[in-house]
């Protein structure tokens, strides 16, 4: 038979090694789909919907104060008449970006540090371990609320904020990965051939803890997102004229006892589908490169 | 036995250390002091010098801490800014509350999580188990906010049968215990309902590996009936992941206990800390944050007691 270089690709594929394989598995996992899918309608809902749907958040409508939900008003109007599905659909913005921003962020700096600790082992590793420690006592949420009311923070300093309470747990996750990769003979072997440290902390212990790192990434993005709800919730967090989910909500509180059912279920709906889907992929994730978190 | 709590005792002493000194820093080299805020509408900066002159914010850092270290030795916490009142008496006011609200949702969360967890473990990839993997899936990822607000909507506001906030003194009136139990059922329910979902998962794997150990197979092969297979020998060894996550998860309990005092307007330690952020009350988010580190040594202390209890396997030296 003469040699098809087609079926020799294939093969070369079946034999390659973790990523593809893993990325099958995912997509094989019954959760691993539909949480792309509604991962996919959210982001557009809150960055499409506002193109397609072109009705500003903000214009009030003095007429139309706190309309149940109608052929003209879909989600209904709040307390200055303000349509109620523009504000849902911006309100997933800025959550969105900094919830993937800050999850960004601290799973670099929870790499960096846990990658360091575990590579170096010894005093170094404990002091480090034992600060996390210390940090890991203090509720994140205190941290979070006080760090915030100190600064009043705009977008991007909420997502250093939060990259600053939340990569401890990150960063012993990936040293304990590191603990026991540490001991292999591949990293020996790049020892004894003189790779430097960075070397062996970039080139070899990295790309083998990136399938922990990727699951703890996609429960950080849901973590960030809920976080900046939560703390805009409780009046703090996003600065306040753009409309977010956390905000929205806190503010229907004031006008459940009205019956403004309709305030109270689509900002909580939206939030409730993005962690849904995000717990889907994670949970999907975690089967496909087989950690345990 | 003894031995081994007073060395975990010493050794939780460089944590609470840690703590103290991270708290301090943390609030005092961040601009924007408290005395814009004592002082509001009429600042200026003589005024400002004056206040913090009278606070004692114009010492070095250092000398602050130690002052303010040697007086937390001595059981005394400060002087709230915005309410005059001490920190500690502040502090005693609320724990109790807070603490009822955790323990109680700690409470009723692990028998539920322990007992649905161990018949899903046993009947794991029949209907009833993804069933619960469903709802729990549901609980797991809704927002404790919005979960706090459904349960105010549905269960006070429709349907009438709990209080939606507050609290009622206890030693005031004389229906008080009843009337406390009734505000507390909707705030501690809230709490349960946020956390038996992610523990109920933890007891369901727990459960399923220890279903096929060997031990098992013993026990069953001994004629043991069903019942006493799986709750005396598989449950107690699955026992062992649900204390360890416990012992982890009292601070996230805290700040879950936050939102929830702050929607139901329950007089604890989490809506202390949330007025007091506001006002930049420094003396009272610094002692309510050294309490709740102190809770949470002494919470992961009874977690490993707990733990060597239920495991035989385990003695301690």
């Amino acid at each position: 038979m003469i040699a098809n270089p087609i079926a020799e690709a294939k093969i070369e594929m079946a034999e390659r090694p973790e990523p593809s394989r893993a990325w099958r598995r995912f997509w094989r996992h019954p959760m691993g789909g539909i949480g792309v899918a509604g991962l996919i309608f959210v982001i557009l809902f809150s960055f499409l919907g506002p193109v397609i749907y072109h009705v500003s958040p903000d214009a009030t409508n003095l007429l139309d104060l706190m309309h149940a939900p109608s052929l003209q008003f879909p989600l209904g109007t709040d307390q200055l008449g303000r349509n109620y599905l523009a504000r849902v659909m911006v309100g997933g913005q800025l959550s969105l970006i900094v919830g993937f921003a800050s999850a960004f962020g601290t799973m670099i700096l929870g790499v960096a540090y846990g990658l360091i600790s575990g590579y170096l082992g010894g005093i170094v590793d404990m002091v480090l371990m034992r600060i996390v420690d210390i940090l890991l006592t203090i509720p994140s949420l205190f941290l979070l609320l006080l760090l915030d009311a100190m600064f009043q923070p705009s977008a991007v300093v909420l997502t250093f904020i939060i990259v600053f309470t939340s990569w401890f747990p990150a960063s012993r996750l990936v040293r304990s990965e590191v603990l026991s990769l540490k001991q292999r003979d591949y990293i020996e072997a790049s020892r004894a051939f003189g790779a430097s440290g960075w070397h062996i902390m970039l080139r070899e212990l990295l790309p083998n803890v990136m399938g922990t790192v990727m699951v703890a990434t996609t429960f950080q993005v849901a973590a960030s997102i809920i976080t900046i709800a939560t703390l805009s919730f409780l009046g703090l967090g996003l600065p306040p004229p753009t409309p977010n989910w956390g905000a929205l909500l806190s503010s229907s509180m004031s006008y459940m006892y009205q019956g403004a059912w309709w305030l109270i279920y689509p900002p909580g709906i939206a939030l409730l589908m993005t962690m849904l889907s995000f717990n889907f992929i994670s949970e999907a994730m975690k089967s496909a490169v087989d950690v345990r978190l | 036995m003894v031995r081994f709590i007073i060395r975990r005792l010493l050794e939780a002493i460089p944590s609470f250390l840690g703590i103290c000194v991270f708290t301090f820093l943390l609030l005092h080299l961040v601009p924007g002091g408290p005395a814009e805020v004592a002082i509001g509408p009429h600042y200026s900066p003589a005024r400002v010098a004056a206040v913090n002159r009278a606070l004692g914010l114009n010492k070095p850092l250092y000398t602050q801490f130690g002052i303010w270290f040697w007086n937390l030795l001595h059981g005394n916490l400060g002087v709230s800014y915005s309410s005059n009142q001490p920190v500690l008496r502040m502090i005693g006011q609320a724990l109790p509350h807070t603490l009822e609200l955790v323990v109680a949702a700690i409470i009723v969360s692990h028998v539920l999580a322990i007992v649905i967890g161990t018949v899903q473990g046993y009947y794991a990839n029949t209907w009833f188990d993804h069933a619960v993997t469903a709802v729990s899936f549901f609980f797991w990822s809704m927002p404790l906010f919005w979960l706090a607000i459904l349960v105010v909507l549905i269960f006070s506001i429709n349907l009438g049968w709990f209080p939606s906030g507050g609290i009622t003194n206890v030693t005031a009136s004389h229906s008080g215990f009843g009337s406390y139990v009734a505000h507390t059922v909707l705030p501690a329910g809230t709490l349960v309902l946020a956390t038996v979902a992610s523990w109920m998962r933890y007891m369901r794997s727990s459960m399923v590996d220890a279903l096929v150990q060997d031990y098992v197979r013993t026990a069953r092969s001994k004629g043991l009936s069903e019942l006493r297979v799986v709750f005396k020998h598989a449950l107690r060894n699955s026992l062992l992941p649900l204390i360890t996550l416990l012992g982890l998860s009292i601070p996230s309990l805290f700040g879950g206990a936050l939102v929830i005092e702050e929607i139901f307007n329950y007089p604890g330690m989490g809506l202390l800390f949330w007025t007091s952020a506001f006002n930049r009350d420094y003396p009272v988010l610094l002692g309510i944050t050294v309490i709740v580190g102190v809770l949470t040594i002494v919470g992961n202390l009874l977690a490993d007691i707990l733990y060597g209890l239920v495991d035989p396997r385990i003695q301690y030296r």
